[in-house]
């Protein structure tokens, strides 16, 4: 990317007052462009300004706290969300729990094109490792909060088929699911009279009408059981984080000059290390220490299966977002103040965001195959193949963001990009939240 | 349209077959409403509403060709339709083989819109017969179902029983509801004439374009500008709006024509040249109808289509295209026929009917998109320069670009925005000498007036419509206001505006022209009007017609050899018409329709280039064509087809004058020692407005800005003539774009006011490294003013 003259550069007396004031980093100098030195075999030499890049995007640190969830970081809810997790009774058919499409053994996600629970969802499943650090969830961004995405796919016919009112019900018939249940949120509402299936649903139909039944005293006590099953959930999730990858290795070796850590990149890495920072143009969108600005862009991919494209995607999903009853500013979230509920106070509703989906991270990338919102694309050399050549993209309308051009990369470049994304990977996670709870 | 009559008789295979026209065996097994409505996938990943788009129409059964801008019908109890020519103007019958029968109201209308039926339970002569909405004469005609005129509807106006520009309408219950444009609502009167009230609204409809009732009562009305839909209860309260600008599934590019059969909503959505399906909550259903792009072109594939009426049963679908003069009747998709894709975006090279021209620049609007363009003149061919325009109602947006104008010397565009009732102005780097390519940076927009609210913005009622703009000969900027038969003009800065004059004999101001007429031995400039309905070209200085006899001028140019040039849009032509009096006929420089070298198809806009050449506008070819002021087709620049680079392989390179382009526009002059050392705002970062009104002091936390990091500003404002007082009276908002991605900021900033010119803005995001723009704008009355900066995060 070059870097032009500041378009109405102001006049030489104000450039003055610029560099003189606080607003200096924020000025551009003109021809800053990292340009780094290839040496054979030993991998690359990266400049003040790669590096000052690669400083960026590694360490991950810690999740950022979640302040609409008191219960985010208690060990308790932890375990307890560790248990629902893997709990196949959570759902509506007694076989399927989180964990069967979010498989530990492939980082949390399943393999598949389109999920599979107990139908076909229309959206691939993504991996879980690091996703509470994460700003939007679901591929459109339509839950604000870890906890208030893990309630949707309980209920969403497709994935797990259940309903709120049977959660509170499991959770009630299940001595160890209550015991640590009301240890952590105090005691579950009495039950004298609830259907044993209900939950609201737009487009009506028997469980809507047995929701509609209960009181609405009652709803709320479900809504309120529901709600800290999703936050036990969370506390769980925020527990899968790594940081330990490769490439963090190599990152903390280069700021430090360790040259044995350094080396934990081997050269290829290096190289597309270097191409993702540069020709690339990758850290654009996936920027920051998740590898990822948390946004939503159109890439303009056909759907799975072929056909026409007729998902909007992020456009659709931020009414869902504003009305979704779990959102931050929602009754159940613990802080419904101005910084907890920022992502929601200041969304905007653009029309160029059809289509859009959310910028996934790509640490673990190599153990979350196919890629893509619905898996389109197979492997990584096909993902890096589509951005090399964008083969397949459907014409943009004008209305969309033009921010995708074909990088023309040649096969020894998509070769060492593909290194690179191999070395996001992390090192194993503490087993004992890989496996079902005892 | 068609609600009120039951067809009874259902159209034979056998008959259908014989019809000219058709394309494959009908089926008469016509689909069933449920089997339609069944198409939404309920296994969405939550609630995305994917749909599984299954396009149930399409095969193209009957196509009535040769129609005089057909831009309404409604579907006859025997299978036939009832088609409104508006350049007839008249109303014909045709039956269900498409043969034409009787046609009546020529002595009444002037430009008929759309037709309904009125029901056969109607009293007396009322019982099926049609009423027409009339955009010329701002009325609604009543006939019996033998054409003999009963009533009249409505007269011009805004108040109770008034109408401004009537369009789309439908009968329904004893009521006609129709779309009153101009007056932004939707009018209701009994089938007598009686005034009901109207819905909507300026707050709630832009320029609603059609109407139609639905079940229980429900009334759609397509919003031509607003680009949606929306669904009022029989009360007339809104209840839901679905649709969002854009060319993808469920989003809309000028949606005209409304049609409510059988538990399914069915919109034209013109620009997009197709016709999407929903279901009464607003979920898309299914889409038919793709962009024809060659002249005549039909089979299933539309060219701006306007309106649409379903059979009983819904299995056929009759669509207008007044462009094309003819009436396809869609039938299902034959299975044997290849599926065809519908475009997903338009063409790039569509043009809206605006150009200008000036030093060796030229600049185009497409109103749908939105989007202005810019081009430089080089070896006789324009290069796009830059463009600009993102939909929406925020500084430097715009809803539906109308018109543009340019001044080189002053680096300046002006753009009459229509849709929200403004003229914004931006101006462009650029030298002559540069080896040019396309900049998205090029432009930036300078400040607007706003004319929703009349000249001096309290009154919604007095809205100003700005349809065409002209720099006059002083260098002030005229305005043609359709909606109050007016002319308007302003100085260069926007800052004075005044009512020039109205004339009752007016029809429809929509563009003008500077001419030029001897006067006591000088010449003396004055401004033309083109008065569209009129078919004349009126002096603004006198009243006086300057030349007379066309059907529908879209726009004029005085050249300079003397020749008034005129598009003619419904003759499809472009004349000149010698003032110097040596020749009374005019001369014909283009005639259609037709995609020849020496045609032009509705064009609309014109402007004269230096070195004895015009660009017009050939709005239904999407291209422009440059000629020699003579009429030789010298070049065309985008197309319909392919068929430009031919044409441009004949041309020889030609030599552009010199540019008379005026120096690069420089920061206003500020005396930084003016600002008190005592003043909160002083050391912090300064910003002139970039027309210079305003000094605007801007302090970010945290500082610097961070990408992906949310910051808040805290904004000063004074007058740069007096940097030590803080200005009240103003609105002030933050907002941000990258425009070499053409994207902006998914964040709406919120500004707090602390004070006399003295803010805080929360919220703003910049979620990627790169260049990004800040703009700062700052509104008093109705004129508004950027101030921006740009920023490089890395």
């Amino acid at each position: 990317m070059s870097v032009r003259a500041t378009s109405f550069a102001p006049a030489p007396a104000l450039l003055a007052l610029a560099a003189a004031v606080a607003f200096a980093g924020a000025w551009v100098a003109p021809g800053q462009e990292s340009r780094p030195i290839a040496k054979a075999d030993e991998g690359i030499e990266f400049d003040a300004i790669a590096r000052a890049r690669i400083a960026r995007l590694s360490p991950l640190g810690a999740p950022p706290a979640d302040p609409t969830n008191a219960f985010a970081d208690d060990p308790r809810a932890a375990v307890l969300g560790h248990r629902l997790f893997f709990d196949t009774q959570l759902g509506g058919d007694s076989k399927i729990s989180c964990a069967h499409c979010h498989d530990p053994e492939r980082a949390f996600s399943d393999g598949k094109t389109l999920a599979e629970g107990v139908g076909r969802a229309t959206r691939n499943a993504p991996g879980l490792i690091n996703v509470a650090h994460q700003r939007w969830f679901f591929w459109d961004g339509r839950a604000d909060s870890l906890w208030a995405q893990a309630l949707q796919p309980i209920e969403n016919p497709v994935e797990m088929a259940g309903d709120r009112v049977a959660v509170v019900h499991r959770l009630a018939a299940d001595e160890t699911l209550r015991r640590e249940y009301e240890a952590i949120f105090g005691a579950l509402p009495a039950r004298e009279g609830w259907p044993r299936h209900a939950r609201p649903d737009p487009k009506g139909g028997a469980l809507d009408a047995a929701w509609s039944s209960m009181r609405e005293a009652d709803r709320e006590r479900v809504d309120r059981v529901f709600a800290n099953v999703g936050k036990a959930l969370a506390a769980y999730q925020r527990k899968l984080v790594g940081g330990t990858s490769a490439f963090d290795r190599f990152a903390r070796g280069l700021a430090q000059g360790d040259a044995a850590a350094i080396a934990s990149l081997e050269p290829a890495a290096q190289r597309g290390l270097a191409l993702f920072l540069g020709k690339g143009n990758c850290r654009t969108c996936h920027s920051g220490p998740l590898l990822s600005d948390g946004e939503f862009h159109d890439l303009q991919l056909r759907p799975f299966g072929g056909g026409e494209r007729v998902d909007p995607a992020r456009l659709a999903a931020i009414d869902l977002v504003l009305a979704d009853p779990f959102n931050a500013l929602g009754p159940h979230s613990d802080d419904r103040g101005p910084n907890a509920s920022e992502h929601l106070r200041f969304l905007a509703r653009g029309s160029e965001l059809w289509g859009a989906i959310r910028t996934p991270t790509l640490r673990n990338v190599a153990r979350t195959a196919p890629y893509m919102d619905q898996g389109q694309l197979p492997d990584l050399r096909a993902v890096l193949r589509f951005y090399s050549t964008r083969e397949g993209a459907a014409p943009a309308g004008h209305h969309q963001e033009s921010v995708l051009k074909p990088l023309e990369l040649s096969d020894a470049e998509i070769a060492d990009l593909e290194a690179f994304l191999l070395s996001l990977t992390d090192e194993p996670l503490d087993a004992r939240w890989l496996e079902p709870p005892p | 349209m068609d609600r009120a009559r039951r067809p009874s008789l259902t159209p034979s295979s056998t008959a259908a077959r014989g019809v000219r026209g058709i394309r494959a065996a009908w089926v008469l097994a016509a689909l069933s409403a449920s089997s339609l409505a069944a198409q939404v996938d309920d296994a969405t990943d939550g609630a995305a509403g994917l749909a599984r788009v299954n396009t149930k129409l399409g095969g193209c059964a009957l196509t009535i060709p040769g129609l005089q801008e057909p831009t309404g019908v409604a579907s006859l109890a025997d299978g036939g339709w009832v088609i409104v020519e508006s350049a007839g103007p008249r109303l014909c019958l045709f039956d269900a083989q498409g043969k034409r029968g009787a046609s009546f109201g020529d002595q009444l209308l002037l430009e008929p819109r759309d037709v309904a039926l009125l029901p056969s339970d109607a009293e007396g002569k009322l019982a099926n017969g049609f009423v027409v909405s009339d955009m010329g004469r701002h009325a609604l005609f009543v006939f019996a179902a033998d054409g003999e005129h009963l009533a009249t509807i409505g007269k011009r106006g805004a108040g109770d029983g008034c109408l401004n520009m009537p369009d789309g309408l439908d009968v329904a219950g004893g009521r006609i509801a129709v779309a009153d444009t101009q007056n932004q609502r939707v009018a209701l009167f009994d089938l007598r004439g009686g005034w009901l009230g109207a819905w909507g609204g300026p707050d709630e409809l832009r320029a609603p374009t059609d109407v139609v009732f639905g079940a229980e009562g429900d009334c759609f009305v397509a919003d031509g500008i607003g680009q949606r839909v929306l669904r009022l209860d029989p009360s007339g309260k809104q209840v839901a709006a679905f649709g969002t600008p854009g060319p993808n599934p469920g989003q809309f590019a000028g949606p005209t024509g409304v049609f409510w059969r059988a538990g399914l909503l069915h919109v034209v959505d013109r620009d997009n040249s197709r016709v999407q399906v929903f279901d009464a909550a607003g979920a898309l259903d299914n889409w038919y109808g793709i962009h024809a792009l060659r002249p005549r072109e039909g089979d299933g594939k539309l060219h701006y289509p306007l309106r649409v009426a379903l059979n009983a049963d819904g299995s056929r679908a009759a669509v207008v295209e007044p462009v094309e003069g003819r009436m396809q009747v869609l039938g299902p998709v034959d299975p044997s026929l290849p599926v065809l894709a519908p475009l997903p975006a338009l063409p790039p090279s569509h043009f809206g009917g605006a150009v200008d021209a000036d030093g060796g620049l030229l600049v185009t609007a497409e109103p749908s998109i939105p989007r202005v363009q810019l081009w430089r003149m080089q070896d006789g061919e324009p290069i796009e320069i830059t463009n600009f325009g993102t939909y929406g109602e925020g500084s430097g947006q715009m809803l539906w670009p109308a018109d543009v104008a340019l001044d080189a010397r002053a680096r300046r565009i002006y753009v009459a925005d229509s849709g929200s009732a403004r003229i914004s102005v931006f101006d462009f780097r650029f030298e002559p000498s540069e080896e040019t390519g396309f900049d998205p940076e090029r432009a930036r927009f300078v400040l607007q007036r706003d004319l929703s609210r009349g000249l001096d913005g309290k009154d919604a009622a007095q809205r100003i419509d700005p349809q065409g703009l002209w720099r006059d000969a002083e260098g002030g900027i005229c305005v043609a206001d359709p909606r109050n038969r007016a002319v308007w003009r302003f100085d260069a800065g926007l800052t004075k505006g005044e009512r020039v004059a109205t004339r009752a004999d007016w029809l429809e101001p929509v563009d003008g022209c500077v001419g030029r007429v001897a006067d006591a031995g000088a010449t003396r400039a004055e401004d033309w009007v083109v008065d569209r309905l009129g078919g004349r070209v009126v002096s603004l200085h006198d009243g006086r017609t300057v030349a007379k006899g066309f059907r529908r001028p879209a726009a004029a140019l005085f050249a300079s050899n003397g020749v008034l040039l005129v598009s003619d849009s419904a003759a499809d032509a472009i004349l000149g018409v010698d003032l110097s009096g040596q020749r009374a006929e005019p001369i014909v420089l283009a005639q259609g329709p037709g995609l020849g070298p020496d045609q032009v198809t509705r064009p609309r806009g014109l402007a004269e280039l230096a070195g004895g050449r015009f660009v017009a506008i050939d709005w239904a070819n999407h291209r422009g064509v440059i000629r020699a002021l003579d009429g030789k087709f010298q070049r065309a620049f985008g197309s319909r087809l392919f068929l430009v680079a031919t044409f441009a392989a004949q041309t020889e390179k030609q030599a552009e004058p010199a540019s008379t382009l005026g120096p690069a526009p420089r920061p206003a002059p500020f005396d930084a020692a003016a600002v008190p050392s005592s003043a909160p705002w002083h050391g912090t970062q300064r910003l002139i407005s970039n027309d210079g009104r305003f000094a605007v002091f801007v302090r970010p936390t945290p500082d610097p800005i961070q990408e992906r990091q949310t910051f808040s500003l805290e904004i000063f404002v004074t007058a740069r003539a007096q940097p030590d007082v803080l200005l009240s009276g103003l609105d002030l908002r933050v907002d941000a774009a990258m425009p070499e991605h053409g994207h902006g900021i998914n964040v709406v900033p919120k500004t707090t006011r602390l004070g006399d010119g003295h803010f805080r803005v929360e919220g703003t995001r910049l979620h990627m490294p790169g260049r990004w723009e800040v703009y700062v704008d700052l509104r008093e009355g109705t004129r508004s003013e950027r101030a921006q900066w740009t920023l490089e995060l890395d």
